[in-house]
């Protein structure tokens, strides 16, 4: 599908395999939380404007999921970002406009960031820059003006990754999740950050290629602060006391599992975060509707007040303690195939930057017991712990609308841990096309 | 016969199943069943649920997590490559973090905190060290890391030293090894009994296994990875033994003789991986190891049947009397208890190495496998000082004097004491009230009494006694008869260790009978010299490598400076876009939360101390003046 405005600048729209599994991914989440909103807004003033940007965010998603040419993703990457930030706005309050003006900001910096790029390489190239796999710019066009292409290259990267949460880019997540309706933050971390993990794939696998970024600063930086943000978002969730805000935290480490795995720029790190990528929306939008039904039936949001509630509301601890422990990765969880990928995928690095690459295994191990100590103590808490609030004693499940697309999130966590060979394989020959 | 399932659990997953794993398997199972038995009985008198109503004591929960360990447990014995043992492993270690937080009590949560922790981190050591290991090796099938045991060079074995290390940081923590020890006693004593029992006669034991094939695997014959682990096991034997000389509460001196059993067999382990560094002829060498390994695999066996003879009768007391058990105020509970008494004496004496009874056999052959070691130093034909394993020898035999003098320490005053007659209602009373504040084990204070006089046989089922039976009945048997039990049996494992069969061996010969004389003796002394006159608790709360070390490193200072530095990137764009709008922008809308020393120092200025506003009114003066007079400086040089 095209749409022609001048010689350099085309809408055009084709389904690649890329853009098929996050296109999959991203509407089987929209339809689950769709599901759960019915149960949440039952009594909901403003629920009509939130669902009207409910689903421009699902198309302008599924336009980035298709776009064929940059400026089609960066345009789509765009309107994502406009119609997220209102989906914070919902709840009208102070709060919530900070946190929705906190997302807008930050995308668009983030978008004017990566929109140098797009504009020195449209104006070094003048023509269109389509996707193709193994990058489109080809070396000879990028070696003409090599140090100006790495900048750009940099800060698409950098830019893009304002989406999924890289370090400079980060702390709109633990301000916006706290302040959203939770399907909303489950909307946010599970499918809006993984636009930005998919729009850096198409820079660096598609536009520039991989040979190109190898082995030079932009890949050691990107690493670098990949890593880094890695141990920050962990570090900073074990110590946030707020649900929504540590399970927010947690997503900057968790996103940047991911990105560190495309930074390593190789067979296993890029099979290790395509998989994390699905692992990561499945369970961290499990969490989000844990929080969502919690906040729903008691209004509880401090993980201290959570105590004992294990007894009242045991499907929804059951799914978070099966969410937590996937999260954890440890095996047999879905996470841990994912990790065990990123880590071989770090010690098979051959490139000048081997020991950063050792590095970050270390800290992906110390991260994922820094997510056990930040999770299981809700749910031990939960279980063995004494409930301190009389109104809250007793509260109960939610209806099946609420808890009905978290369990059937959880059956696809736990078959995805046992048996994960049905995405593995197609992710697997995908990943190695794509080198 | 293996079975492969590729795919299962992302990377595929395989068994084989051997003599070793067979023999293992069984026991696992059989020890399964008692303890599923016994817990029948033990959660009988429990408490009712207030939420859910259930009579059961929670003992539903129980058996769920029972189930999913037994399978984890299965698997992590029958798997034939590092990568299934582990994901059976971890699986293990997650399922039976309720067995331990069962009670729920504050003290237990402590425990079973400390329990989850150490199955995390240890978790996680031996997953980096497998990913180490595979990217050297290419390989982590059992079969294939043996071979490339036996053909590497020394100094490509001792590049994987910290792979290895690392791989047996979560399987030593799960055996109890020195310095990973902390979470061992406090979960034993936590855990409801039947836990307890299998906690340390299955679980445990997989933990060893996982060192095992390391050891016997990979590094074998690296002589320095030999000498680590004897090391350790020595000082797991001895602090297991001592701790338990002084401790006070039945169940924490059963959970420390585990601990130091468990040294015996890791010292075994070291021993068999020291002897293959003496090779000259491979073909001959599993010969060499026989000795150790028999001793290894068969107190392995023996030890899990001590420990779910002594758990379950820990756990009888325990129906009666709570789960404090001050061995002073359950002094003489089985004066009377003529069945108990005996089973209780055989294993008594069996594990403290007495001739005739199976924990002599194994006992014995590692201490062969130490002499072993001790003859090809003497010969000149392996590494090492002759006085080093000569002090080894006596070490272990002082560790197995500890084993009868913190047993016999249990031992004389639950069953050879009298009950003080009006003592001992009084006690009964005691431990009525207690029980009755612990929320959680209710009880009929009249069922309590009539207990005291000797009834609570008719509480227990026949099978359990049965089986307590069976049990000791095997103890003697192996004991009197090791050429026809043991030994087979022995020798069905055999090649899991890369061993040879054992042929011949005498195991009344006077050599053997005098090092378990020896041994007994020591034991006597102890016992009437440190282990009787310890009669409060002397070890001070706070003196735990856990308290003093572990858990301020890693919940303290560790978290403390990495926050700090992650809360300064965390500011890195918020810190500017701040700071501009607070000066270029003049937005005060920004207020922050006012901080401690912002208020004080609004104060101090709004209070107008004279003195402090004019000095800085003079320093601003002079600032600008001096600014003044840079820029004309300036102006007048480029002039």
């Amino acid at each position: 599908m095209e749409l022609r405005l001048n010689s350099e600048f085309i809408i055009r729209y084709r389904m690649d395999e890329l853009g098929v599994i996050f296109a999959i991914l991203a509407t089987v989440m929209y339809v689950l939380i769709g599901i759960y909103h019915t149960g949440y807004f039952k009594k909901d003033k403003h629920k009509k404007a939130y669902y009207v940007f409910y689903v421009i965010s699902w198309l302008s998603m599924l336009s980035q999921f298709f776009a064929d040419n940059l400026i089609t993703m960066y345009i789509s990457f765009e309107f994502i970002s406009f119609s997220t930030s209102m989906l914070v706005f919902h709840d009208r309050n102070k709060a919530s406009e900070k946190g929705g003006f906190r997302i807008l900001y930050f995308s668009i910096t983030g978008a004017f960031t990566a929109l140098f790029g797009v504009f020195a390489l449209y104006a070094n190239k003048g023509a269109d820059i389509p996707f193709i796999k193994g990058g489109s710019l080809g070396n000879v066009f990028l070696n003409e003006n090599r140090t100006l292409f790495l900048v750009c290259a940099f800060l698409m990267i950098i830019g893009f990754g304002v989406k999924a949460a890289i370090l400079p880019y980060h702390a709109w997540l633990p301000e916006a999740h706290p302040v959203a309706p939770a399907p909303g933050s489950a909307l946010l971390s599970g499918i809006v950050v993984k636009c930005g993990a998919f729009a850096v794939i198409r820079t660096v696998f598609y536009v520039f290629g991989v040979g190109f970024i190898m082995d030079t600063w932009v890949q050691t930086v990107w690493m670098a602060l990949s890593i880094t943000s890695i141990l920050l978002g962990s570090m900073l969730a074990y110590r946030e006391k707020v649900f929504k805000k540590r399970l927010a935290y947690s997503t900057v480490s968790q996103m940047n599992y991911i990105m560190f795995g495309l930074s390593l720029l190789n067979e296993a790190g890029v099979l290790g975060s395509l998989i994390h990528v699905i692992m990561h929306a499945m369970v961290k939008t499990a969490l989000f509707l844990v929080a969502g039904n919690i906040i729903h039936q008691t209004g509880k949001k401090h993980v201290d007040e959570l105590d004992g509630l294990g007894k009242y509301m045991p499907v929804t601890f059951c799914c978070y303690t099966i969410a937590s422990i996937t999260l954890v990765g440890i095996p047999p969880a879905g996470t841990f195939i994912s990790k065990w990928y990123l880590a071989s995928g770090a010690l098979e690095f051959s490139g000048a930057v081997s020991r950063l690459a050792f590095a970050g295994m270390i800290v992906i191990m110390i991260s994922a017991l820094l997510t056990a100590g930040y999770l299981f103590p809700v749910s031990i808490k939960g279980y063995f712990g004494k409930c301190r609030y009389e109104d809250v004693q007793g509260k109960c499940e939610p209806k099946a609308s609420m808890t009905a697309p978290l369990i059937i999130l959880i059956l696809f966590i736990l078959i995805l841990a046992v048996y994960p060979k049905m995405i593995f394989d197609g992710l697997a020959s995908f990943a190695a096309a794509l080198m | 016969m293996e079975l492969v399932i590729d795919g299962l659990f992302g990377i595929g997953i395989s068994f084989k199943l051997d003599g070793f794993r067979i023999i293992f398997a069984s026991l696992t199972i059989i020890m399964w069943i008692i303890a599923m038995e016994f817990s029948k009985d033990y959660f009988r008198k429990g408490y009712t649920d207030e939420i859910t109503g259930k009579e059961d004591g929670g003992a539903s929960g129980f058996v769920f997590f029972s189930m999913l360990v037994l399978a984890a447990a299965l698997g992590m014995v029958l798997s034939n490559d590092m990568l299934s043992a582990f994901i059976f492993f971890e699986v293990m270690s997650l399922g039976s973090y309720p067995w331990v937080a069962h009670f729920g009590t504050a003290k237990d949560m402590r425990a079973a905190a400390s329990y989850l922790t150490y199955a995390i981190v240890g978790g996680l050591a031996t997953l980096t060290g497998i990913l180490l290991l595979v990217r050297n090796t290419g390989t982590l099938c059992y079969d294939e890391l043996y071979k490339l045991g036996t053909t590497m060079s020394h100094d490509d074995k001792f590049k994987l030293f910290v792979p290895c290390l690392l791989i047996i940081f979560g399987y030593a923590a799960k055996a109890g090894m020195f310095p990973l020890h902390t979470w061992l006693a406090p979960s034993y004593a936590a855990a409801p009994a039947p836990a307890a029992a299998l906690l340390s006669a299955v679980l445990s034991k997989t933990g060893i296994i996982g060192i095992l094939v390391v050891s016997a695997g990979i590094m074998t014959g690296l002589y320095e990875w030999g000498m680590m682990i004897l090391i350790f096991g020595i000082i797991t034997m001895l602090v297991g033994g001592l701790w338990a000389m002084l401790s006070v509460d039945a169940k924490k001196i059963i959970a420390y003789s585990s601990m130091s059993q468990i040294g015996y067999i890791i010292v075994a382990l070291g021993v068999l991986c020291m002897l293959r560094s003496s090779w000259y002829n491979p073909a001959v060498s599993p010969y060499y190891i026989v000795n150790a390994s028999e001793g290894a695999f068969l107190h392995m066996i023996n030890h899990s049947v001590y420990k779910m003879i002594f758990f379950i009768v820990i756990g009888i007391v325990s129906m009666e009397y709570g789960r404090n058990l001050d061995i002073n105020k359950i002094k003489g509970w089985g004066y009377n208890k003529i069945f108990l008494k005996i089973i209780f004496t055989i294993a008594v004496l069996g594990i403290s190495g007495v001739p005739f009874l199976s924990g002599y056999v194994s006992k014995t052959f590692i201490h062969e496998g130490i002499l072993d070691y001790l003859e090809f130093v003497r010969l000149g034909m392996a590494e090492g000082s002759v006085s080093l394993m000569r002090a080894f020898e006596i070490l272990f035999l002082i560790g197995g004097g500890c084993t009868l003098a913190y047993m016999l320490k249990i031992y004389i005053p639950v069953f050879w004491c009298k009950p003080e007659g009006e003592k001992d209602s009084e006690n009964a009373d005691i431990a009525a009230e207690e029980i009755k504040s612990d929320n959680r084990l209710e009880n009929d204070t009249e069922e309590a009494a009539e207990n005291k006089e000797g009834k609570t046989v008719g509480k227990l089922s026949v099978a359990v006694y049965i089986m307590l039976g069976v049990l000791s009945v095997f103890v003697v048997v192996c004991g009197v008869a090791p050429h026809y039990t043991l030994e087979r049996l022995g020798n069905e494992g055999m090649s899991f260790f890369g061993a040879a069969q054992l042929k011949g061996f005498e195991y009344f010969s006077w050599d053997n009978l005098k090092g378990a004389g020896i041994s007994l003796a020591i034991g006597l002394l102890l016992y009437f010299s440190v282990a009787r006159n310890v009669k409060k608790r002397i070890i001070p709360a706070w003196f735990s490598l856990e308290k003093m070390l572990y858990k301020p490193v890693l919940f303290g200072i560790l978290p403390t400076i990495c926050t700090f530095f992650m809360r300064i990137c965390d500011w890195c764009i918020e810190g500017p876009v701040y700071l501009i709008r607070k000066t270029i922008l003049k937005d005060n809308s920004v207020e922050p939360k006012p901080r401690k020393e912002h208020i004080k120092f609004q104060e101090f200025m709004a209070a107008g101390n004279l003195l402090a506003k004019s000095v800085s009114f003079g320093l601003i003066m002079f600032a600008t003046a001096f600014l003044a007079i840079i820029i004309y400086l300036l102006f007048a040089m480029l002039g």
